[in-house]
């Protein structure tokens, strides 16, 4: 080998084990020695001597020497009583130093039995298993835990000071969290049940207890809003603290602490709070206090369901004093509106606070459709309101903010259970629109047709849609009608007639008024042109609701046009003959009916600024022994000059009675239509049954009674659509 | 007497002749054993071997590799345990053991395991006799090894474990070497000679644990004497004549948590308050806790194959239900499933070859929360079963339905079971296609199944599948395992399967597959095994090319064999591999066939399985699968 | 580098499997005794990046040969690989070499080579038989445990 030529590898030998392991008895026993100064000298900080692969080999010698019980206890016993050394020294720490003292025997704890357990690595991988011992690096750590942390002088102690600082930090204290965080790691090292039981339980009975006296002391002190930024607070640094310093499992167990000492437990009473409760906020549109509220409460059981029926009844009670109200009841258009408001409040309180919970939606639309409803004149109401924002109140406003309005009308017209007595009114508001060339904007019109039809269907709005037809063929026809007869007919009145199909109009019979011969001699001509293009039909003149302009000289020749309904172009005509009249005299020369009649002139008499007549006596009222003079005097500013009929906006007590009798009229044969559709399908059925299924089929239109129900019924069965079983009284049967 | 060819362990019938059951229950216990030292040696290396491996494997190599090492004394005393269990092992599956070889061994090895092995002998043990740290010694089916061989070990002072199961030769005077190992704590002795007086020796053996003394025909005197052994934990008894006085000294074992007393006349035991493990199959039960009802046995796997019951109520009352999960009672004559009804822990049950119908499937659904594994097979269910159990087992991921009167109308409930992951519907109806009329069109069934989205296996043999019906499956997502049977099946369901992309295994079995179909089916990438046993149109030709063309694919078939004659051992490697799938297909042993012992065949159209045998001797209806088949010259001479 | 040094005592324990690999871009170093020099040199490279993967290892026979491998190689050795990394400063640790006094240099060297070898083939790509002449297979397995390799 000194010679320092290549060597030739197959002259070594192959046995290379030198020394002859001789069976010395004491070897065990001295190979153990080495070791466990080994060890002793690990614990030392003086590891930097030692051999790894001197110690390796001692242990993996002794295992091979079947010695692996040996070297095991021989561990197990040198750590033990190693721990019980740094106990004594951990123990006798002062004060803070006890935290610090612990977390660094534990750091050199843990990186000497990184050390022991590589040197001992081949009796884990061999001697462990076979034995079924624990391996060594758990075997660190079971001591550690058996010596130092369950050592009666330093458990309660570490329990103690971590549950004081934890206590202290809540207080404002600023601590090293990076200890804490140190010693509770190593709690979860030691095992989770270990960091649960040392620490973590009673942790958590501390905490239940100390929030449950803060919550007491706020609630006491607090407004609602305050109480719920403290308790926010709190849980805040509750999480905050488990990501500084805790075991994330902790994290869901902490906050239920706190949510149920600082929320669930007062949940009730917040809500209530006089003054400053979940009302108030709702009233004076709290947006920040509800949302911290909806977020808080929705961490603990029944929270989001107490918010919520709290709210649900304050809807409720303000929404039926608000649609019961009488004063409110005055003005149709400003009841909507109000109603209007209210939605988009609590509309923009969902949104902004409570995330858009949809629960809270379905509750919003529940408390709507049940106080809507509780006032049956709503229907009428909404009608008037559209009414009034197509007449006028559209003038000027972009095609969105059209859309914008009609859609919340649509809303609230989703709220109605009588659909069909909207349809009903709108129909009638919207004949006088188009009959009065009242509408500002046909695609307005047009818009809010689309969208109950895409609501209701198209049977709700086919009769609607006829009366735009009707006007447009109007149009047409009385274009013709002037190029046809434009010379017969010379310098007369100008004629502009609609023609009004039966049944899509809401025409009440009505007999014609006698009309100026003038008139009548023009009228006389359309109807003679219109029988001849189009034989077979019949023409009724509807007086009561037509329109004239006429012009006037008054006294000092001052010329106006005067914009009149037919009525009234009727008594002002007669005033072409005679400068007086008695109210007999005018009702017998025009036939107008007596209500009408007062209405008329009403309108012509007794308006400032509009007494084209004068009445004798003068009052505000209109009686039969009045005589009306044709008043000379009249001034106005204005060349044209409007004079409205007084307008009964909203309908007469008489006339509500008479379109509800309406109503119910229509409703019966869609009933029985229902009935006849259901028993075709089902052939037998009993009378609950047909109720229920009935009452499903027509809630998009209306609720039907269910009284009324059993009367259609009861009709059917006369006319031999239906008969009852003859064994059981409760079963119909559909005769074909 | 014939022996059957399909290399079955044991006669047909395993209701009227005891040992199949027997047999049955020894491999299991084979397969416990700790598997220690070669998982030391391989532990981290996931997959690729590591050094020590292939040392391990390159020592063992050949004779000359022995050689050239075996001298190195020093080197194998110094040998680790494991490490020396672990080359020893090899050595021996490679058969380069020899008893003088042993002997460098005798410093080292701590667990032999030379089950099966039938050179060991006298000669053998005389060297393990000397082994230092020898503490567990198998010696299973080592016929060779009597009790003069055992002699050897006699003195040995750290023996643990000694097996000595089915080796024939060990009669009593063998136990008086075998009691002299005080060490011992683990001792089988199952099916040896032994006599009740042997078995009296045992009971010097204080610190045993486990004691295995099946199909021994001891005695309760016997058994009386074995009472001192209280650290027992684990007591095989069974095939025994044991009594339910012998039974009575079983409350000394207080310990005991394993008992097996299968095929005695036990009846009832005493009340055994540790027991987890309870076989007591063909035995009838009155009661397993001596008729204390304040007891209560916390039993996890009852085995009662075959058994019948005295008093079922009060069998099931005694055990505790949270912990219980294991139930077999398979081939037992009831009908009645009242008692399961607390058994909601159940994972595992087996009803085959019972007496259940539909009327007890209820009972079924109500435990049926943890269910993990059910057999129906061989009852007398209907469609009607899956129905009422769909939605009540979320976690069943094995269900059997096999020979059954279950049709395609079950298809829709098996597919509302969604952990399911094999199935066996062979031997049934299902056709693939249901009709909603008579006459109406066909609509398939199969793809329902494609909402199993764990599916891996399914055994459709022997159900009346033709072709049209294939095609569904193969867009089963996991679907690994298929087995087909049928007479109706053709190329084009075999081409229709190149598709199921997962498929490691495919039976298509019975099948009038061509050469051409065969040869232009294009197998799925992941196919490991084409099994096309009984489909007799192919020729040698076809086979053999295929195989050209797919050589990883192993292709089963009867002319295979014929194929290759000198390959006998791959082919027995197949035959065993055959066995766990418990698809156990052997030639018509009937007195027919035997007239004919001198003809050997193979036709598809006379194999049948053992349940199928059974099914058409109780029929005694002629045989209505030969229709219309070509018989060989033979058979027709015989009609 | 240094594969041929003037010192008397030095000399190269050649192998071509080591030389093909090197010639692959794997850095292989085997010294004998006359490399301290640049041995030490690259230690205290290494000393400074401090238990990682790169720099390279001495591995000490029983017959005082010496192998200078990198220690991406030796960490496939599981002992090698606590040994170098276990924490607090071991003497191998701190002077990148580690003595086996019960490991002959046929053996060693043999390991070495495995070492080098299984970083090649770990990916799995190629094969290669690893090949053990049948004289060492027990010398080699019982080095290879006690590597835990």
């Amino acid at each position: 080998m000194s010679g320092g030529g290549p060597p030739r590898k197959r002259n070594f030998k192959i046995e290379a084990f030198k020394h002859r392991v001789e069976l010395d008895p004491k070897y065990a026993e001295r190979t153990w020695k080495v070791l466990e100064h080994a060890i002793h000298e690990i614990y030392n900080h003086n590891a930097s001597g030692l051999s790894f692969e001197e110690l390796y080999r001692s242990a993996y010698n002794m295992v091979l020497h079947k010695y692996g019980e040996k070297l095991y206890n021989g561990l197990e016993s040198t750590m033990t009583w190693r721990l019980k050394e740094i106990s004594k020294s951990i123990e006798a720490a002062q004060g803070g130093l006890f935290l610090e003292e612990l977390n660094a025997k534990w750091m050199d704890h843990n990186k000497a039995l990184q050390m022991i357990r590589d040197i001992l690595m081949y009796m884990d991988r061999t001697y462990v298993p076979t034995s079924h011992r624990t391996p060594v690096h758990e075997l660190g750590l079971n001591l550690w835990r058996d010596h130092i942390i369950h050592y009666p002088m330093i458990h309660g102690r570490l329990l103690d000071t971590l549950l004081d600082l934890i206590h202290r930090e809540r207080m404002g204290e600023v601590i090293n969290r990076g200890l804490m965080r140190s010693i509770t790691k190593m709690l979860m090292d030691l095992g989770p049940a270990v960091y649960q039981d040392d620490f973590e339980k009673p942790f958590l009975e501390v905490s239940a207890s100390f929030y449950s006296g803060e919550s007491q002391e706020f609630i006491e002190c607090c407004d609602c809003g305050n109480y719920l930024k403290k308790a926010e607070r709190r849980l805040n640094e509750e999480m905050e603290r488990v990501s500084h310093y805790l075991d994330a499992g902790s994290e869901a167990k902490i906050t239920s602490v706190v949510e149920k000492e600082m929320i669930a437990n007062h949940m009730h009473r917040l809500v209530h709070m006089e003054n400053s409760g979940l009302v108030n906020m709702l009233i004076d549109d709290k947006y920040e206090d509800l949302g911290r509220m909806y977020t808080l409460f929705r961490r603990v059981p029944d929270g989001l369901s107490t918010i919520r029926d709290m709210m649900t009844s304050y809807l409720r009670e303000t929404g039926k004093h608000l649609v019961t109200d009488p004063e409110r009841l005055k003005d149709p258009v400003e009841f909507v509106q109000c109603l209007l408001n209210e939605k988009d409040k609590h509309d923009k309180i969902i949104n902004v606070a409570f995330g858009n919970d949809k629960t809270f939606q379905n509750a919003l639309n529940s408390s709507f459709e049940f106080f809507i409803n509780l006032n049956n004149r709503s229907p009428e109401f909404i009608s008037l309101y559209v009414d009034d924002k197509l007449r006028k109140g559209l003038k000027g406003a972009t095609e969105e903010d059209v859309e914008g309005i009609l859609d919340k009308v649509m809303m609230l017209f989703r709220y109605l259970q009588e659909k069909d007595v909207f349809e009903k009114y709108y129909k009638q508001h919207l004949a006088k629109r188009l009959l009065s060339g009242k509408t500002v904007s046909d695609d307005a019109e047009r818009s809010m047709i689309v969208k109950l039809k895409t609501e209701c269907g198209y049977q709700f709005t086919s009769k609607l849609e006829g009366m735009f037809t009707d006007m447009k063929t109007s149009q047409d026809t009385m274009q013709d009608f002037y190029a046809k007869k434009s010379e017969e007919l010379g310098d007369g009145p100008t004629l502009d007639v609609h023609i009004l199909t039966t049944g899509s109009w809401p025409t009440q019979p009505s007999p014609p008024c006698s009309l100026p011969p003038e008139i009548l001699a023009v009228c006389e001509k359309f109807r003679g042109y219109y029988l001849g293009t189009h034989s077979g039909r019949r023409l009724t003149w509807q007086t009561n609701m037509g329109t004239a302009d006429i012009k006037a000289t008054f006294g000092k020749s001052q010329k106006h046009e005067l914009n009149v309904s037919t009525y009234q172009m009727c008594v002002l005509m007669l005033f072409n003959t005679s400068d007086g009249l008695s109210y007999k005299d005018i009702e017998q020369a025009t036939e107008i009916p007596s209500t009408d009649l007062k209405r008329c002139l009403q309108s012509l008499a007794c308006v400032k600024g509009k007494n084209v007549l004068r009445k004798e006596p003068m009052s505000k009222d209109i009686s039969e022994d009045d005589t009306f003079y044709f008043n000379d005097k009249f001034t106005s500013k204005l060349v044209k000059v409007k004079i409205g009929t007084v307008v009964a906006a909203k309908e007469s007590e008489p006339e509500k009675q008479e379109t509800r009798q309406r109503v119910e009229e229509d409703r019966k044969p869609q009933i029985e239509a229902a009935i006849v559709r259901i028993m075709k399908s089902r052939r037998v059925l009993d009378h609950n049954s047909i109720v229920s299924e009935v009452t499903k089929q027509l809630q998009a239109r209306f609720l039907p009674n269910p009284v009324i129900i059993k009367k259609r019924i009861e009709s059917l069965i006369e006319r031999e659509f239906l008969e009852r079983d003859k064994a059981d009284r409760k079963l119909y049967r559909y005769l074909a | 007497n014939p022996t059957p060819c399909g290399a079955l362990r044991g006669p047909p019938d395993p209701i009227i002749s005891p040992p199949p059951v027997k047999r049955r229950l020894a491999p299991k216990r084979r397969t416990c054993r700790a598997v220690q030292p070669m998982a030391a040696a391989s532990a981290g290396g996931a997959g690729e071997p590591r050094l020590v491996d292939r040392c391990i494997d390159a020592a063992a190599r050949c004779r000359a590799s022995v050689e050239a090492w075996r001298r190195q004394r020093r080197s194998l005393e110094r040998l680790p345990g494991q490490l020396a269990d672990a080359l020893l092992s090899r050595l021996a599956a490679r058969r380069l053991l020899f008893p003088s070889l042993l002997e460098v061994f005798q410093h080292s090895v701590q667990e032999i395991d030379f089950s099966g092995n039938i050179a060991v002998d006298a000669e053998w043990l005389a060297y393990l006799g000397s082994f230092r740290y020898l503490g567990i010694l198998k010696l299973a089916d080592c016929k060779k090894v009597d009790h003069s061989a055992i002699w050897a070990l006699s003195g040995m002072s750290m023996l643990k474990e000694l097996d000595l199961s089915r080796c024939s030769r060990i009669t009593d005077a063998g136990i008086k070497h075998i009691v002299s190992i005080d060490s011992l704590e683990k001792l089988h002795l199952s099916e040896t000679g032994l006599t009740d007086n042997g078995v009296m020796l045992i009971s010097a053996l204080k610190r045993l644990n486990l004691l295995d003394l099946g199909g021994i025909h001891m005695t309760d005197k016997a058994l009386r004497s074995l009472q001192v052994l209280t650290q027992l934990e684990h007591l095989d008894i069974w095939g025994s004549e044991i009594t339910d006085e012998g039974a009575s000294v079983l409350k000394a074992f207080t310990r005991l948590r394993f008992l097996n007393v299968s095929w005695t006349h036990v009846t009832r035991l005493p009340p055994l308050p540790n027991m987890k493990y309870l076989n007591m199959s063909n035995c009838t039960i009155y009661s397993i806790r001596g008729g204390d009802s304040e007891v209560h046995i916390p039993l996890q796997k009852f085995t009662a194959s075959a058994a019948s019951f005295g008093d079922i109520d009060e069998v099931f009352s005694s055990i505790v239900a949270s912990s219980f999960s294991f139930l077999d009672m398979s081939g037992c004559s009831l009908s009645n499933l009242y008692g399961l009804q607390k058994m909601k822990s159940l994972e595992h049950l087996d009803l085959s070859l019972s007496r259940v119908t539909d009327g007890a499937i209820e009972y079924v659904a109500n435990i049926g929360t943890k269910l993990r594994y059910l057999s129906l097979k061989n009852t007398g269910i209907t469609s009607q079963a899956p129905c009422i159990l769909a939605g009540t087992v979320p976690n069943l991921a094995s269900l059997s339905l096999a020979y059954t009167k279950v049709d395609d109308s079950a298809l829709v409930y098996i597919s509302m079971m969604p952990s399911l992951k094999v199935i066996d519907l062979s031997h049934t109806s299902i056709e693939g296609f249901t009709r909603v009329e008579a006459n109406s069109e066909k609509i398939l069934s199969l793809p329902l199944l494609e909402h199993l989205i764990y599916l891996e296996s399914l055994n459709l043999e022997d159900a009346p599948l033709s072709d049209e019906v294939i095609p569904p499956m193969a867009s089963f997502r996991a679907l690994k395992y298929l087995y087909l049977k049928s007479d109706f099946l053709s190329d084009p369901a075999l081409q229709a399967l190149s598709s199921a992309s997962n498929l490691i295994h495919l039976g298509f079995c019975g099948s009038v597959l061509s050469n051409s179909g065969l040869l232009q089916f294009v197998p799925p990438a992941q196919l490991h095994v084409l099994d096309l046993s009984g489909c007799w149109v192919l020729t040698e030709y076809a086979i053999s090319s295929f195989r050209s063309h797919h050589p990883v694919i192993e292709v089963r078939h009867e002319l295979i064999q014929e194929l290759q004659p000198s390959h006998i051992g791959t082919s027995q490697v197949r035959k065993s591999r055959h066995l766990p799938r418990g698809k156990t297909n052997f030639f018509n042993s009937s007195a027919d066939s035997s007239r004919h012992s001198g003809i050997f065949f193979v036709d598809q159209r006379i194999k049948y399985s053992r349940e199928k045998m059974l099914e058409i001797q109780d029929l005694t209806q002629s045989n209505s699968v030969l229709h219309d088949v070509q018989l060989p010259p033979e058979l027709r001479r015989m009609e | 580098c240094c594969s041929s040094s003037s010192v008397s005592l030095s000399f190269v324990v050649s192998s071509p499997l080591i030389q093909a690999l090197a010639r692959e871009g794997i850095q292989a170093v085997m010294v004998g005794k006359g490399g301290e020099a640049a041995a030490s040199a690259q230690h205290k490279e290494e000393h400074e990046e401090d238990g990682d993967m790169v720099g390279v290892v001495k591995l000490i026979s029983a017959e005082g040969f010496e192998f200078v491998i990198d220690k991406k190689a030796a960490m496939v050795s599981n002992t090698l690989r606590n040994m170098l990394t276990s924490p607090g400063g071991f003497a191998e640790t701190r002077e990148g070499e580690v003595r086996f006094p019960e490991i002959s240099t046929a053996i060693l060297e043999k390991i070495c080579q495995y070492f080098y070898w299984s970083l090649h083939y770990a990916s799995g790509k190629e094969t290669a038989e690893f090949p053990i002449e049948p004289e060492i297979t027990l010398e080699l397995m019982m080095a290879a445990n006690y590597l835990d390799t």
